[in-house]
């Protein structure tokens, strides 16, 4: 499979995490449905999947996909933010608290 | 226990702030039937429910909205970022903006600020279910002011639930 950009891919963990969500919840009520169980473990495996794909290029999404060099879990940016919002450390605080 | 991913449920990129559309969103974070009572109902509920299947359902439900109460804090984030004072009093959204400025604060449109008191927890499944969807049901009356017009859910939508054997199988098996 061709290396996905990272928009691409992360949206891509999204559907999946989406629709595992929604099995998850499924299941819950209906916990015997063996075509449901298939259903989830086949959309978690291709999750886990991109995760790892993700986890090795771009950055971790949980803390155990965390760098072993260096503390990259607190790179921007955070999933709310866009490009550029991260705060710069050297820019000092304005009398509200923030930086901009 | 939780685990966090740093990542949006869904995306969620605004293309231009707008302080008026986020005074009235602000209730879906904060306010009685929003994301953050949701996560707390079911979070709360779950632990005297009496089968398995609505401790699942619950736990996976109230966990799926703590993501949720993310995603309205993210849109609530790039709504407000970088308005101007002059932008926030025309917009309406200078009362918030006194007591917060552009942080984010759990609170109603009509300045509430979010309270267990708007929900309940009683230990009766059928009672506790029934809360549920009393708040779940009122967010498409909020979602009703927004461009996507659905409409509110009445009581005979629900006429279902009463032949349905599986919702009061949920809450007495």
């Amino acid at each position: 499979m061709d290396k996905m950009n990272k928009d691409a891919l992360l949206q891509r963990i999204q559907e999946l995490s989406f629709a595992k969500t929604e099995l998850e919840l499924f299941l819950d009520a209906a916990p015997d449905n063996k075509q449901a169980l298939d259903y989830f473990h086949k959309t978690l495996d291709a999750l886990i999947a991109a995760k790892e794909e993700y986890e090795a290029n771009y950055g971790p999404i949980t803390t155990a996909g965390v760098s072993r060099s260096r503390w990259n879990w607190i790179d921007g940016p955070w999933p709310w933010q866009r490009e550029g919002d991260m705060p710069d450390p050297d820019t000092p605080l304005n009398c509200r608290g923030t930086r901009d | 226990m939780w685990i966090y991913e740093t990542k949006l449920h869904y995306p969620v990129k605004i293309k231009n702030p707008n302080p008026k559309l986020a005074g009235v969103i602000i209730s879906q974070l904060g306010g009685p039937d929003g994301e953050t009572g949701a996560a707390l109902r079911y979070l709360n509920q779950r632990y005297t429910m009496p089968s398995a299947e609505a401790i699942g359902v619950l736990t996976d439900i109230g966990s799926e909205e703590l993501g949720h109460q993310e995603m309205v804090a993210a849109i609530l984030y790039q709504l407000t970022k970088g308005l101007t004072p002059a932008e926030i009093k025309a917009g309406g959204f200078d009362k918030y903006f006194v007591d917060h400025t552009l942080g984010i604060y759990p609170t109603s449109a009509a300045g509430m600020p979010y309270t267990a008191a708007s929900m309940q927890s009683k230990g009766d499944a059928v009672a506790d279910l029934m809360e549920d969807l009393a708040a779940d049901a009122a967010i498409p009356q909020a979602q009703s002011l927004s461009k996507d017009r659905r409409k509110p859910l009445r009581n005979k939508d629900f006429s279902y639930l009463g032949k349905r054997r599986n919702f009061y199988h949920l809450a007495i098996t």
